[in-house]
């Protein structure tokens, strides 16, 4: 009923019509601009973010290499000669082996120095500066401080191993034992990072949540623990997974002062990989498919942490 | 349910004390509302009593057991916080249950998945979720067990921070200030669901506000704190007509309490408006009478002292009309009128001014009380006292 009186009323339908077409000249004026306004900026992100990632995929296909002045379009055969290359399966385990120490084990001392570190009442800041040093400092620096370290010579670490009745040696020209110590050398950099994260998580929880957790009969510091800190640090722990875990996947400096990927590639990971392939042996087209593996650990990271991080941990 | 006892305690932060040999009995099953300006030391109070502060002298009793070497935990009370301080990562049904958990589970039953498997937490679970469904239902909150404390409005979360006071039999529940973060509607609702649940539950209660109008509509006693000392402890209708202290006059009651200085006439002892008799006698060193807005009578036409109406705040069911007093321009009276007393509204109408002789304090230079009568009773007296 309502719906015949209003379309046959004349006077009521005409000023709704043109109301409508205003409406969406103005819409399409509006878009126009805001698509203007934007150009500059997508302009500079396609230049400088999303084309180098299409050019080394598009890379990726060919024979290239460094110094050449032409390409040919070689398909998949990168990637099939990586599927042959031991160095390759070696570089991605010593990789996951790096990440899968140093991510739980600079999560766990980070966490633990905050937590001591707040329990402080003096001298609080000294000791955050004296963890948060090696974050300042250069890695390529502080790996030269290290082989110094590892000097079986000279080297205080060996040396202090020899009176406890270890062979005094260079840890890191063997075998077994190089990748261990990049680990602890990871470790021990991104320990201070995490454990400023710990401490700003920990100054943001409420202290009444301890108190009402006090009055509620939890008194243990473990129950403490495991019923406020650690859910409620949820959020900064999963970021510190994250974030730990990326830039343990880039590891380089250290590698690449200390091992060169030696001995016997018992160091050899991703990233040292595709340097030396791309500039030690110019085959850049051999490089560039491996980064494009690289890339793929990295999204998968990315995407964990959008979904995550933005959807999961959040309370309220 | 328990009695407790606050025996002289006092505590000092640095230089400041904020509590000076204070003093509370609080007896079981009774509402005491401990109540004083921001900063009269009543949260501290309550802290101490938790345990959550330690006080620097003095002792806390509770069911005649001194517990100034027991933890919070250990003292069995159970604590409704300002901030509710609900636990953000736990549904409802968890935050409820925590001292449920913390009293029955030993720790490694407390353990997520291992937890469950040991002897004896299946059991003690289920009774735990029976009497979290219970309170719930006592506070209506029984659609809400689900949700994080995030997804709730204030006024849920309230009622969740009071579900996990009542679940378990707590000694006494101490409440720090639990309405200030409601809205002005939800806290006169509330007020009458505390005081009914404490009714019902007939547990000791001690109850800390600043507002007034809480302590007086909720609770059996009031002790009145100012400065670090509790003034006055009564029921709400002695704390209201027998204020021991001006400060206590001041502090009760809305509107505040009328204060015009007076003099006494040292030969008969009446007080004296600007050289106007009051109709009261008062003690020689009085040099203030308090009367409350009901006590004052306004008039177009009689009574003994003049003013002009200044402003009237209608609430519909009642009128207070502030007066400025002829003979003392820097006084300004509030008096409350019946309802549909036209006049008062006409600002600058001249009003004359009566007082309830009955109702009337007096108060020294120190603001303590004084003795204060109508005369005609104090000649009433003076005659028995001839004839007798």
């Amino acid at each position: 009923m309502a719906d015949v009186t209003l379309s046959g009323d004349p006077y009521q339908a005409a000023p709704k019509n043109t109301a409508r077409r205003r409406l969406s000249t103005r819409e399409f004026k509006m878009q126009g601009l805001a698509w203007m306004l934007a150009l500059p900026a997508l302009f500079l992100m396609g230049m400088l973010l999303l084309g180098p990632l299409l050019a080394v995929v598009a890379l990726s296909f060919t024979d290239y290499s460094l110094g050449n002045g032409s390409l040919d379009w070689r398909g998949l055969d990168n990637y099939r000669a990586m599927l042959g290359d031991d160095i390759f399966y070696k570089s991605i385990s010593n990789t996951l082996v790096y990440v899968g120490i140093v991510v739980p084990g600079s999560l766990v001392l980070g966490l633990g120095a905050a937590l001591l570190i707040e329990s402080l009442t003096r001298g609080k800041a000294f000791w955050r500066a004296v963890y948060f040093l090696p974050v300042m400092a250069t890695l390529i620096a502080m790996a030269i401080v290290w082989e110094f370290m590892m000097s079986a010579r000279f080297g205080i670490i060996p040396q202090t191993l020899a009176l406890l009745g270890f062979p005094a040696k260079n840890w890191l020209q063997e075998t077994a034992t190089a990748l261990p110590v990049l680990c602890i050398i990871g470790i021990w950099q991104s320990l201070g990072f995490n454990m400023v994260l710990f401490m700003a998580g920990l100054s943001g929880i409420p202290r009444t949540l301890y108190e009402a957790l006090e009055l509620d009969g939890g008194s243990s510091a473990w129950t403490r623990f495991w019923t406020i800190t650690w859910p409620m640090l949820a959020p900064v722990t999963m970021f510190v997974v994250i974030i730990t875990a990326i830039r343990s996947f880039q590891v380089f400096d250290t590698v690449h002062v200390l091992t060169k990927g030696g001995p016997n590639n018992a160091t050899m990971v991703l990233i040292y990989q595709i340097y030396q392939e791309g500039f030690d042996f110019f085959r850049s087209s051999y490089a560039a498919a491996l980064t494009v593996v690289f890339l793929v650990f990295i999204f998968i990271l990315t995407v964990i942490k959008a979904r995550t991080i933005e959807n999961k941990v959040h309370y309220s | 349910m328990a009695e407790v006892k606050i025996k002289n305690v006092s505590k000092r932060f640095g230089d400041t004390s904020v509590l000076e040999n204070a003093s509370l009995t609080i007896a079981k099953g009774e509402f005491v509302s401990l109540i004083g300006p921001s900063g009269c030391g009543k949260s501290t109070l309550l802290r101490i009593v938790s345990g959550l502060e330690l006080q620097d002298a003095g002792q806390i009793a509770i069911a005649d057991q001194t517990v100034d070497d027991l933890r919070p935990s250990a003292r069995n009370l159970a604590m409704v916080f300002q901030s509710y301080a609900l636990y953000p990562h736990l549904n409802v049904a968890s935050n409820i249950a925590m001292p449920l958990r913390m009293q029955r589970l030993n720790s490694l039953q407390r353990l997520p998945v291992v937890g469950r498997f040991l002897p004896g937490t299946a059991a003690a679970n289920d009774d735990i979720a029976r009497q979290v469904r219970d309170a719930a239902e006592m506070l209506d909150i029984s659609h809400l067990l689900e949700r994080k404390p995030g997804q709730l409005s204030g006024g849920q979360r309230q009622r969740v921070a009071v579900g996990r006071a009542l679940v378990r039999n707590p000694a006494a529940f101490l409440l720090d200030e639990p309405l200030s973060n409601l809205d002005a509607k939800l806290r006169v609702h509330m007020r009458t669901e505390i005081a009914q649940l404490h009714r019902r539950l007939q547990a000791t209660f001690i109850y800390v506000t600043h507002d007034q109008v809480e302590a007086m509509t909720m609770s059996d006693r009031i002790a009145v704190m100012m400065d670090g000392n509790i003034i006055q402890t009564g029921t709400p209708d002695e704390v209201y007509d027998n204020p021991a202290d001006i400060r206590v006059a001041e502090f009760i009651g809305s509107p505040k309490i009328n204060l015009i200085p007076v003099h006494v006439e040292p030969a008969r002892g009446v007080a004296l408006l600007a050289g106007t008799d009051c109709g009261v006698t008062a003690d020689a060193t009085a040099e203030c009478l308090g009367v409350r807005p009901e006590a004052v009578a306004i008039s177009p036409d009689n009574g003994p002292v003049t003013g002009t109406v200044e402003h009237a705040e209608n609430l519909g069911s009642e009128e207070y009309v502030q007066v400025r007093l002829d003979a003392l321009p820097d006084t300004l009276i509030t008096a409350r009128a019946g309802h549909g007393t036209g006049w008062t509204r006409r600002v600058g109408a001249t009003a004359h001014v009566s007082f309830d002789g009955d109702r009337i304090l007096a108060f020294d230079k120190a603001g303590k009380r004084v003795t204060c009568q109508p005369i005609a009773r104090h000649l009433a007296q003076k005659k028995a006292v001839a004839n007798g």
